[in-house]
């Protein structure tokens, strides 16, 4: 974590040491799915999707606002929806924005929600295959 | 069991509660602090499964009105799922009243096991409380009635009971009205005896 936070850039270890979207929680929730509702897997990752997105809007919002304490709120509850569904370059990325919201500065909170929306971008990209997998 | 779920976030709320029903529990979901606390006044759940962070009333306010209040004059096992993780924020919420801490990603053999702990807590709890409002003494002979509905003595239901064993002793009125003439009777001197 604290090697990740001092090389700072758009090019972090996150994207290298963690998945966009991890197998090991996909095969859980592909089992569970089987146990309980055959369409959970797919309507998991479809609210997944849908709220990261809102909630990355918002972040943006709060960001140009200069609202620390949304910024906060938002990073924590990304970090928690998207480690749910193993999207751990986002939690992490998202875990990060939260700590640095806490200090009271907005300084490199603009880089890290970029870096956050890029690797959404590349999750979002792994779930629409996961999805197109599902369906055929 | 009968499990209130309360996360404003749907991803979790889905797997949870998908989660839970494979474990064989009901399961009813809600999305804020404020609708959470609507439905324990509503219905009793035994175990309460709650974010921290929510809209309206988080799950730390929501869990010290529950405690406070008791809808309901049940107990109810909380649960907090959590991306917090300070030492802190962990005693705060234990002495708010939460029971128990998972953290997200939750894990499911974790989850179940809080559930096997809150219905045997809770379970508990109701019985004691169950227990306590009903015991019932004989105005004359002080004998109480137990759960097989026979009389018995108040250390025998006690014992039976509660598994409490009292310790003995004299009260300074006993002391002086029986035990002192019974010593007095058999020739032996009690008066350096003292009894508070």
């Amino acid at each position: 974590m604290e090697n990740r936070i001092a090389s700072s850039g758009p090019q972090r270890d996150t994207e290298s040491l963690l998945p966009a979207l991890d197998a090991t929680a996909l095969q859980a929730l592909r089992e569970l799915a089987e146990a309980t509702d055959p369409e959970l897997f797919e309507e998991v990752l479809q609210t997944y999707l849908q709220d990261a997105e809102h909630h990355l809007a918002a972040l943006h919002q709060a960001a140009d606002s200069g609202d620390l304490s949304g910024m906060k709120k938002l990073g924590h509850t990304l970090k928690g929806s998207s480690a749910q569904v193993g999207a751990y370059q986002v939690s992490t990325l998202a875990e990060e924005l939260e700590v640095l919201a806490n200090t009271g500065s907005a300084n490199g909170a603009q880089d890290l929600i970029e870096q956050i929306e890029m690797a959404f971008g590349r999750t979002r990209i792994a779930v629409q295959h996961q999805l197109n997998g599902a369906m055929q | 069991m009968n499990i209130l779920i309360a996360d404003d976030e749907a991803t979790l709320r889905l797997v949870m509660a998908a989660t839970l029903k494979k474990l064989g529990h009901e399961v009813t979901k809600v999305a804020t602090g404020l609708q959470a606390w609507q439905a324990l006044q509503q219905d009793y759940f035994p175990v309460l499964v709650t974010d921290w962070t929510m809209p309206e009333m988080d799950g730390m306010h929501l869990t010290q009105m529950l405690r406070a209040t008791t809808p309901h004059d049940l107990y109810t096992y909380v649960v907090m799922v959590t991306a917090h993780g300070s030492r802190e924020d962990y005693l705060n919420g234990i002495r708010a009243g939460v029971d128990a801490f998972l953290v997200k990603p939750f894990d499911e053999a974790l989850l179940e096991a809080q559930l096997f702990i809150g219905e045997r807590i809770a379970g508990l709890q109701n019985h004691t409380k169950r227990l306590e409002s009903i015991m019932t003494v004989c105005s004359y002979c002080k004998r109480v009635r137990s759960e097989d509905d026979r009389w018995v003595g108040m250390e025998k239901y006690l014992d039976t009971t509660f598994q409490t064993k009292p310790s003995h002793t004299v009260c300074a009125s006993c002391f002086t009205t029986k035990v002192k003439p019974e010593m007095e009777r058999l020739g032996i001197n009690g008066d350096h005896i003292q009894v508070r």
